[in-house]
């Protein structure tokens, strides 16, 4: 194998490159002395033999090229005093370097954050063993709890679950898993302080063992942790340890009180451990399956381990070797099917049940809903870093090709003396490629700022979302292949360009004055760069004015002045009968705080995520409608408090309590929907079917507010007053109204500063009921804000990135219209001898500047109509093509171009004829 | 000969390995060995006898040492490889056959 000795001959060289030479060098000269020796022995004296020894071996150091030739290591050699050349002439223009490793810096550092997100949330591997041989039962996002047929089963009850785990041989293990942690109040035993909120996740006794997690301290759950009577155990995970407990090594065994149960903590996960799928909301805890009645008991429907028809479990587990997907998915079909047959409590027809199916998808990465549901945001954040980078490639190449033109002399001489294309084009690649280096150097910097930026706006309520800034080997491999790619993108066409052309004319000074060939690269490139620019320009525009458009729009109610306090009295063991003492209680409490001007409270207030719908029955309307409408309960003053208009009749007071008569509240779309135009206090309405529809009597009319879809007009709704019930015939529709009368939100007016008035609220709060979940206290205006705040990321890093791209749009065109300047100065001076205005040519070069602006605008605006109209979905109030934007848009451009291009003008006008006509 | 004859690069590799086999010689010695085989006809060129040996150790088919020559100074010695003697042989059977051609195309034709 003659490559194989050729390659190790090579690499024995290169690492004994100097020592090769020395040889070299000792056999040359050997040779010489004995050429000399056999010259003196052929006559010759001493002098005479000399030189002609010398004359016959021609130059040493064309032999020692041509055998260095030979070694074939030229090009290591090259490269090497190529990359030393380059370095010298970084220092030598640090300036220039400056913008260029900046410039590169920001485009791939903002590409290298995006991309940390997108590998956590998209492609990284979960961090257990052999993810590859993991799968799951179901490929939809079907959380939390369902009853019926679901088409792709993805989601299952408890007892189909262990006939699964049973049955199924292919699988080698199968575990089950609450689908999405909850929130529960946790307490240190023992400890006075308030409970907290934290998310906890029922999962089975052999989860960690599947998952083949290593515990960091203690063990974990187990099999026989996971039957009915085994005592309570909880594992808590990593994160939480560091952040609550700082890593307190007896916790191990410590207890903790769960939602008001008493729970022993056995063990902590494994480092780095985040459970089965990327969320921004991690477990902090781990409780087995059996202890579901217990810890989640006091939902709507009490415990569902044991039914049949209530599907709340997610489903993994482990392909056996030599067991394929397919085999494994034909098994469980199969038990699908006879489970459906054998519990018609399911429902179904025949047809509908015949249809079902379970698709089993790959597992390595976990259950991948969420992440999946922010992969369209990512990609397009991915779309205007990327137009970024390409900006700043575009305006390097500019500069890189300006730099040409300087050095077109030394250029010359280097072919005259015999350099190849080839070799001078290698010169200016690593060049490129040292600078792209830095770059990629200083763009991990940014990255890490971006990210930690990112993950800010991205969760601004704070997360623990499992992603590092601190990037992986995978994020450093993609910074640095960007930067490859980045230098050959700007790098290869001024290298090819620079070295084109006849040294004779370059060297005489032909070309200067005359049409530079090159100036069309140039110009080309700087067209794009407006071009591009334009387009995120208009983005930024179309973002900013959606975010204005949501944020400013007529909601029906007031944020100024307002707090939300959210709690949850189900989780500290409140019963139905405790509800109106714990709700006076909270009345009278709150309102003697100082800064509080007033108080209500309702299951759920407007745009905090939450919206109850049901059927309705109405008074005198026609049943088998599908008439349906969203509602909510409130206490006294609660329209007041949150700012709703009442438009007639009352609002719900302190007089409406059990004992008097129902009442209801109605908003406007609601009268129009379901009275057209006839008028609604003193008629009734009802929740279900028409035989409901006397139940409460409406006697006041508010205006519309927006409670869940800022995107949509306001639904119907109607506000009943708390403890007002009514008697229903399903244990559904009785469990949904026993949950109704639980506060979910306490409304306050206040004022002062925001935070005193929190911090009584929560003494206050503390000291009536340290058990009472206290799960968030902000704002109504932060509440609000929430809802949009992609949409204010979006506007807000488009504008930045814009910002950004103008910039460097702008160098590029100072640039360019300077050197224009002096290439044309003996023009100018000729210009202006002969009788032109000054003005004229500050004009002249302005209107230039101008045509680059033109020329972009008239590609860049089809570019940004294609651009945006995927966006179109995302955007409210405007269309992709909004003239105002656009113009907006061409406004900005034009001025910051006038800006750029005007020192340059301004020197134009300054020539003196007399120098620049003496200006060869 | 005042002017030596110009040797095509792949010839030149097949006379130094021929003259390498014999017995190992450093590059003075080789260039004065192919002198005095060819009677003075073949008189290779430094700037084309090092590279050419050069070429052929980084093909393989010699090996360098270095060792003593006459008056007690160091010289690079290069030696045939066993791939070089197996290269040598077919290249010199093709060489053989070769010639024989070339002679009875030259002795026909030029009649």
């Amino acid at each position: 194998m003659r490559w194989t000795k050729s390659i190790a001959y090579r690499l024995r060289t290169l690492l004994r490159v100097n020592r090769a030479d020395a040889e070299l060098d000792s056999e040359l000269h050997y040779h010489l002395e004995k050429q000399i020796e056999a010259n003196i022995a052929a006559g010759m004296n001493a002098g005479e033999a000399r030189e002609a020894a010398l004359r016959e071996f021609g130059g040493m150091e064309q032999i020692r090229e041509e055998a260095r030739d030979e070694r074939g290591l030229n090009l290591f050699y090259d490269f090497g005093r190529d990359v030393r050349l380059a370095i010298r002439q970084m220092r030598r223009s640090p300036g220039f370097a400056a913008v260029v490793v900046l410039s590169l810096a920001l485009g791939i550092g903002a590409n290298a954050a995006i991309f940390t997100l997108a590998h956590a949330m998209l492609m990284e591997p979960l961090p257990v063993s052999h993810p590859e041989q993991l799968y799951r039962l179901g490929d939809r996002d079907n959380c939390c709890l369902i009853g019926g047929l679901q088409g792709s089963y993805s989601i299952f009850s408890y007892p189909f679950y262990l006939l699964l785990r049973e049955q199924t041989p292919q699988f080698s293990e199968m575990a089950a898993f609450e689908a999405e942690p909850q929130t529960m109040s946790v307490r240190r035993s023992g400890s006075p302080a308030p409970a907290q909120a934290r998310q906890g996740q029922l999962v089975a006794g052999n989860y960690f063992s599947m998952f083949g997690v290593v515990m960091a301290a203690g063990r974990g759950i187990t099999p026989a942790d996971d039957r009915p009577g085994a005592a309570p155990v909880a594992v808590m995970s990593y994160r939480a340890w560091e952040q609550d407990y700082a890593l307190d090594p007896t916790i191990v065994g410590a207890n903790v009180t769960l939602n008001g149960a008493a729970f022993t903590v056995v063990g902590v996960a494994a480092r780095g451990f985040f459970g089965e799928a990327f969320r921004p909301q991690p477990a902090d805890f781990w409780m087995p399956l059996s202890y579901e009645p217990t810890l989640r008991g006091a939902g709507i429907l009490g415990s569902v381990l044991d039914r049949a028809d209530e599907c709340w479990l997610y489903v993994m587990g482990r392909l056996r070797a030599g067991a394929t997907v397919a085999e494994a998915q034909a098994r469980v079909n199969v038990e699908l099917q006879q489970w459906l047959t054998s519990h018609p409590e399911i429902g179904g027809s025949r047809k509908e049940v015949s249809q079902q199916h379970i698709v089993v998808t790959p597992g390595n990465r976990g259950v991948t809903s969420v992440g999946d549901q922010m992969a369209g945001g990512l990609y397009l954040l991915f779309g205007i870093s990327g137009l970024l980078l390409l900006i700043a490639c575009a305006n390097i190449a500019n500069l890189l090709l300006a730099r040409g033109i300087a050095r077109r002399g030394h250029t010359a001489v280097q072919l005259a003396l015999g350099a190849s294309r080839g070799r001078l084009v290698r010169q200016a690649l690593a060049g490129s490629a040292v600078l792209a280096f830095a770059g990629g150097l200083a763009a991990l910097f940014v990255a890490y700022a971006g990210t930690r930026a990112l993950l800010l706006l991205t969760f601004p309520g704070g997360t623990n979302a499992p992603i590092t800034p601190v990037g992986s080997r995978t994020v450093l491999g993609f910074a640095f292949a960007l930067a490859f790619v980045a230098a050959l993108v700007f790098g290869l066409v001024p290298a090819w360009l620079n070295t084109r052309g006849d040294p004779a004319a370059s060297l005489h000074g032909a070309g200067r004055g005359a049409r530079d060939p090159s100036s069309f690269p140039s110009k080309l490139l700087l067209v794009f760069q407006v071009a591009l620019s334009f387009i995120l320009l208009s983005g930024a525009g179309l973002f900013t004015a959606t975010l204005r458009n949501l944020e400013e729009q007529r909601f029906g109610f007031q944020t100024q002045g307002r707090m939300m306090v959210q709690v949850d009295p189900a989780l500290a063991g409140y019963s139905r009968e405790q509800l109106y003492g714990l709700n006076q209680e909270i009345s009278e409490r709150l309102s003697r705080v100082r800064g509080v001007a007033g108080v209500s409270f309702s299951l759920y207030s407007p745009m905090e995520g939450h919206n109850w719908a049901d059927d309705i029955a109405v008074e005198g309307r026609p049943p088998g409608y599908g008439d349906s409408s969203s509602w909510d309960r409130v206490g006294p003053n609660y329209f007041e408090v949150v700012g709703t208009r009442v438009l007639r009749g009352r609002a719900i007071g302190p007089e409406d309590t059990a004992a008097s008569p129902h009442v209801a509240v109605v908003n406007e779309t609601l009268v129009r929907n379901f009275f057209s135009g006839v008028e609604p206090i003193g008629k009734h309405l009802g929740i279900g079917d028409k035989s409901h529809g006397y139940d409460y009597e409406i006697v006041g009319v508010v205006e519309d507010a927006i409670y869940k879809y800022a995107r949509k007009p306001a639904r119907p709704m109607f506000f009943l007053p708390y403890f007002q019930d009514v008697d229903y015939d399903t244990a559904n529709a009785r469990a949904i109204q026993v949950r109704s009368n639980y506060i979910g939100t306490i409304a306050l007016r206040y004022s002062g500063a925001e935070g005193e008035v929190e911090q009584a609220v929560r003494r206050s709060l503390g000291e009536f009921d340290p058990n009472l979940l206290v799960l968030r206290v902000r704002t109504f205006d932060e509440q609000l804000r929430a809802n949009f705040t992609q949409e204010r990321n979006f506007a807000g890093l488009s504008t930045v990135f814009s910002a950004l791209a103008l910039l460097l749009a702008a160098i590029g065109l100072y640039g360019v219209t300077a050197y224009r300047v002096v290439q044309r100065t003996s023009e100018i001076g000729l210009r202006i001898a002969l009788g032109s205005s000054r003005e004229r040519v500050l004009r002249m070069v302005l209107r230039e500047v101008l045509l680059f602006v033109l020329a972009g605008i008239a590609i860049g605006v089809p570019g940004s109509l294609a651009a945006t109209r995927a966006t179109a979905s995302f955007l409210f109030g405007l269309t992709p093509g909004d003239p105002a934007v656009l113009a907006g848009a061409v406004a900005v451009l034009a001025a910051v171009a006038l800006i750029a291009g005007f020192l340059p003008a301004l020197r134009a006008a300054r020539v003196d004829p007399m120098t620049a006509l003496r200006h060869e | 000969m005042s002017k030596p004859t110009d040797l095509l690069q792949g010839t030149l590799d097949l006379l130094i390995l021929r003259v390498v086999a014999l017995e190992p010689l450093h590059g003075w010695g080789i260039a004065q060995r192919l002198r005095q085989i060819s009677g003075d006809v073949l008189q290779v060129r430094q700037g084309t006898l090092y590279p050419a040996l050069h070429r052929l150790e980084r093909q393989g088919w010699i090996r360098a040492k270095w060792g003593d020559s006459d008056n007690n100074r160091k010289a690079k010695y290069y030696a045939l490889t066993r791939e070089g003697r197996k290269y040598l042989e077919s290249e010199q059977t093709n060489w053989e056959r070769l010639s024989v051609a070339i002679n009875l195309v030259l002795g026909t034709a030029g009649e």
